[in-house]
């Protein structure tokens, strides 16, 4: 910092007689990045120590160079336009949240397909369980086929009943077998399944497509 | 260099300030006065100097110039603009045109067939159903040699030369792209035809439709053609409601290749509505079974049954069979029992002498002087010699002894005084002439002319059952109003049906209206128990319960238009019609054969029909759990 300060006094032991071009404390309020820049920059030129300098000891070449053009002239970013940093500010906001939003898209874009191709599967595999579900449908149907049963029980022996008896039962030995049973098992009774409301409840469930 | 020239005039400025500060300060406050033009054209011009002079030796530059920035806002404007217009352009203008186009270019759009509905028997067992099967296609365009593959395939499949010719030809059309093989091919011969690697040949999932039980119920179930669509029976009847509403799938592919992850359901397939009909297949097994032994013994043309739920119409079992060209009988495709019509013969005179009842113009007890042979309208155009079934002179009849003998005279006698437009009505009431409620496709209306356009002899023929038509649906269900304490209800075969949502809807009870009243049909069950009992229909007793029921004979009409043929032959038409039990009813069950072995005894209703019913009216009592009336004992009731 201590430096950076001799630049000014260097510049203006170098053009005596004229006024400063920049202000002496104008380095207080830089950041330490400009400060670097100036740094560089008389360092770049290698200016004669003050010490060494006497007004007698400057040429007119000297005098000419320096009036002439300097090479580099450190600008305070605070002497920007407004307009100009409000500009910058600007855009570099609005690049950073544009590159974070197409991230957050890309990352969402690859979560959403992950996600359809897991449905993918699963829709898959209720379409393979359902085909499933109708074969078994049409195998238990073949099995319960009345004539697949007849020749069944022809092949065990059991032949058609050919004769139909009604008879009357007492209301008092009916009592007498239940009483000796326990009674009826109503769980037995309730638990008879209609075929009908289990394939309700299924097709209620699996809806329906192929 | 700002330093040697002079400030702005009438600036405020400290001479010391530097062009940069001025420069700042003039942007970040611009002054608006109005009245000192000259003051801030002075102030410009120090600006654009000290701009220059910024521009001149500054070597870091935060930002452009006023005037580069200036154009680079200009041209970004301009490009922004630009794109604003071409975005509005392509979204707005042209967006809908646009989007079609890139959604032919990538989207292709699959049919998500919906299942096709069930058909199931009143206790849920499957009748009929439909369930993936592998089919073979192959595509033309991918096939080397066509002639060579037609011959692989055909040896694997098991086709003929003239097959295989037709499969070679199909192969070696290049304009298409898809062709079948074979549908429905068993699995593991698939896969055999697979493993060989044939270029262009492969297989694809099908919906097959797959009838359980074979051909149990055929007629009444019908068919669907090879695209899944009823072509028949009730497949074609309740087509729009058992097909259901396909859905729509895209997909979204690139050169050919479908994008994983870009498959979107479009609409939902909803499935098709279960049809649960009144059918027990049980029943209608045993009555197929019956029918067709029957049939093949009597070396019959073919023959009907139906068995109906006597309170609710619902059509327990429907069977129609006939014989083929190879002699064998069997379950036929068409509903004859509901498409065909026929003369009845005897049958009918249930209903003239249940009007005759009904009307009051007789009793059980009312007596005739029967002769053996009447003449209709002698002398007429019209004159016709009505016989009976059975030579006899005359003789003193009562109405109970008309029907349980089964008397052609003694009917018309009974039911004159009624007259024609009455019977008529009553013929109406009871369901002739007029289809019934089930709608079934093709059903026939059988034939019931006006009683104003009954001509001479007609006047007497209808009262025993010559004259009119009737199916056999419509038969039984008529005698069922006799059986039903005088209500007709009328027939049905959809129990229930099950929605795409798996709810349940029972089906009401078809129309139903009161033809005879309830004292008139128990005393119609009295007689047609005595038919039973006691007359032409003894034969289709049932041990330890009360039958009720008639027989009848009807003769068919021949090619000469007469009912004997040119050689002097008959055809018959037997049938019994009845009710078991006879005093409480639960089912009424008809039994047709049709073109019994003419030379042979069994030829008659009474003989062909009635031993059919008395096993299906004791099959019935089984799988129904029908118990007889208190008392009833059959034939030995009291």
């Amino acid at each position: 910092m201590a430096r950076a300060m001799q630049v000014p006094k260097a510049r203006l032991s170098a053009s005596a007689g004229s006024k400063p071009k920049v202000k002496a404390n104008s380095s207080s309020r830089s950041s330490s990045r400009q400060e670097t820049s100036r740094k560089v920059a008389v360092q770049g030129r290698a200016a004669p120590k003050p010490t060494a300098k006497t007004v007698t000891s400057r040429t007119s070449k000297d005098r000419q160079r320096a009036k002439v053009s300097p090479l580099a002239r450190a600008v305070s970013q605070k002497n920007a336009p407004k307009a100009t940093r409000i500009f910058i500010y600007t855009t570099a906001t609005l690049a950073i949240v544009t590159i974070t939003l197409m991230m957050v898209v890309v990352v969402f874009q690859t979560r959403l397909a992950e996600t359809q191709l897991n449905i993918d599967v699963i829709e898959k595999q209720i379409s393979v369980e359902r085909s499933r579900y109708d074969e078994l449908r049409l195998q238990r149907s073949a099995l319960r086929e009345p004539s697949r049963l007849v020749s069944e029980a022809s092949a065990l022996g059991m032949v058609p009943g050919s004769k139909t008896t009604f008879n009357t039962v007492e209301p008092t030995a009916v009592a007498s077998i239940l009483v000796s049973m326990g009674g009826l098992d109503l769980e037995q009774f309730a638990n008879t399944r209609d075929p009908l409301k289990n394939y309700s409840a299924v097709k209620a469930l699996i809806g329906g497509g192929s | 260099m700002t330093s040697r020239r002079e400030p702005p005039r009438g600036k405020k400025s400290s001479p010391s300030r530097s062009p940069q500060k001025a420069r700042v300060q003039s942007s970040s406050r611009p002054q608006h006065s109005a009245g000192n033009r000259q003051e801030r054209s002075s102030a410009a011009r120090g600006r654009a100097q000290a701009s220059r002079s910024v521009k001149t030796h500054r070597v870091w530059s935060v930002g452009p110039s006023r005037r580069r920035f200036q154009w680079l806002a200009v041209s970004a404007i301009l490009v922004m603009g630009f794109l604003v217009f071409r975005s509005a352009d392509v979204q707005v203008v042209r967006g809908a045109d646009l989007r079609a186009d890139g959604n032919n270019q990538r989207e292709s759009y699959l049919k998500v067939s919906a299942a096709r509905g069930s058909i199931f028997d009143r206790d849920g067992n499957e009748l009929a159903i439909t369930v993936p099967a592998l089919s073979l296609y192959a595509n033309p365009q991918a096939i080397i040699d066509p002639v060579a593959s037609a011959r692989v395939l055909a040896q694997l499949l098991g086709l003929d030369s003239v097959s295989e010719g037709e499969l070679a030809a199909k192969l070696a059309n290049q304009a298409s792209t898809f062709v079948y093989v074979q549908r429905f091919v068993d699995p593991a011969l698939v896969e055999s035809v697979l493993a060989l690697g044939l270029s262009g040949v492969n297989s694809v999932s099908e919906p097959k439709r797959v009838q359980v039980a074979g051909s149990l119920a055929r007629n009444l179930i019908g068919r669907t053609d090879p695209f899944g669509e009823g072509s028949t029976g009730l497949e074609l009847q309740y087509d729009k409601l058992l097909r259901g509403e396909d859905g729509r799938m895209v997909r979204e592919s690139s050169r050919g290749r479908s994008m994983p992850g870009t498959s979107r359901t479009v609409s939902k397939a909803r499935p098709g509505t279960d049809l649960v009909l009144t059918i027990d297949r049980s029943m209608q097994f045993q009555t197929e079974q019956a029918l067709i032994a029957r049939v093949s013994e009597l070396k019959a043309r073919g023959g009907n049954a139906v068995i109906m739920d006597t309170a609710t119409g619902e059509i327990l079992a429907i069977v129609s069979v006939r014989r083929g060209v190879d002699g064998q009988v069997a379950v036929t495709n068409g509903n004859l029992a509901a498409v065909e019509s026929y003369e009845p013969g005897s049958v009918a005179k249930i209903f003239s002498i249940a009007a005759t009842l009904d009307a009051g113009m007789a009793g059980p007890s009312t007596t005739y002087e029967v002769p053996g042979v009447y003449e209709f309208d002698p002398g007429t155009e019209f004159a016709m010699t009505i016989t009976d079934a059975y030579p006899h002179d005359l003789q003193t009849m009562s109405l109970r002894d008309v029907i349980v003998d089964s008397s052609n005279i003694g009917t018309l006698m009974a039911a004159a005084p009624l007259g024609s437009q009455r019977l008529y009505d009553y013929l109406v009431d009871f369901g002739f002439g007029a289809l019934t409620d089930v709608d079934f496709p093709g059903e026939s209306s059988g034939s019931l002319k006006s009683a104003k356009k009954w001509q001479g002899s007609e006047n007497a023929t209808v009262t025993y059952g010559y004259g009119f038509s009737t199916t056999s649906l419509q038969m039984v269900a008529a005698v069922n109003a006799v059986a039903n304490q005088g209500m007709y209800v009328s027939p049905r075969f959809i129990k229930a049906t099950i929605d795409a949502d798996g709810s349940l809807w029972d089906t009401p009870i078809g129309s139903s209206r009161r033809v005879i009243s309830e004292q008139t049909a128990l005393v119609m069950a009295d007689l047609l128990k005595a038919v039973v009992c006691e007359g032409t229909g003894d034969r289709a007793q049932v041990a330890g319960l009360s039958v009720a029921g008639k027989t009848g004979t009807g003769y068919k009409i021949q090619d000469n238009g007469t009912y004997q043929s040119d050689s002097g032959t008959r055809a018959y038409f037997a049938t019994f019609v009845g009710f078991v039990p006879a005093y409480k009813p639960a089912v009424s069950i008809l039994v047709s054969i049709d073109e019994p072995d003419p030379s042979s005894r069994d030829r008659f209703g009474g003989t062909a029909a009635a031993p059919v019913f008395a096993q299906l009216a004791e099959m019935a009592v089984h799988e129904r759990s029908i118990e007889p009336a208190p008392g009833d004992n059959g034939c030995g009731l009291s």
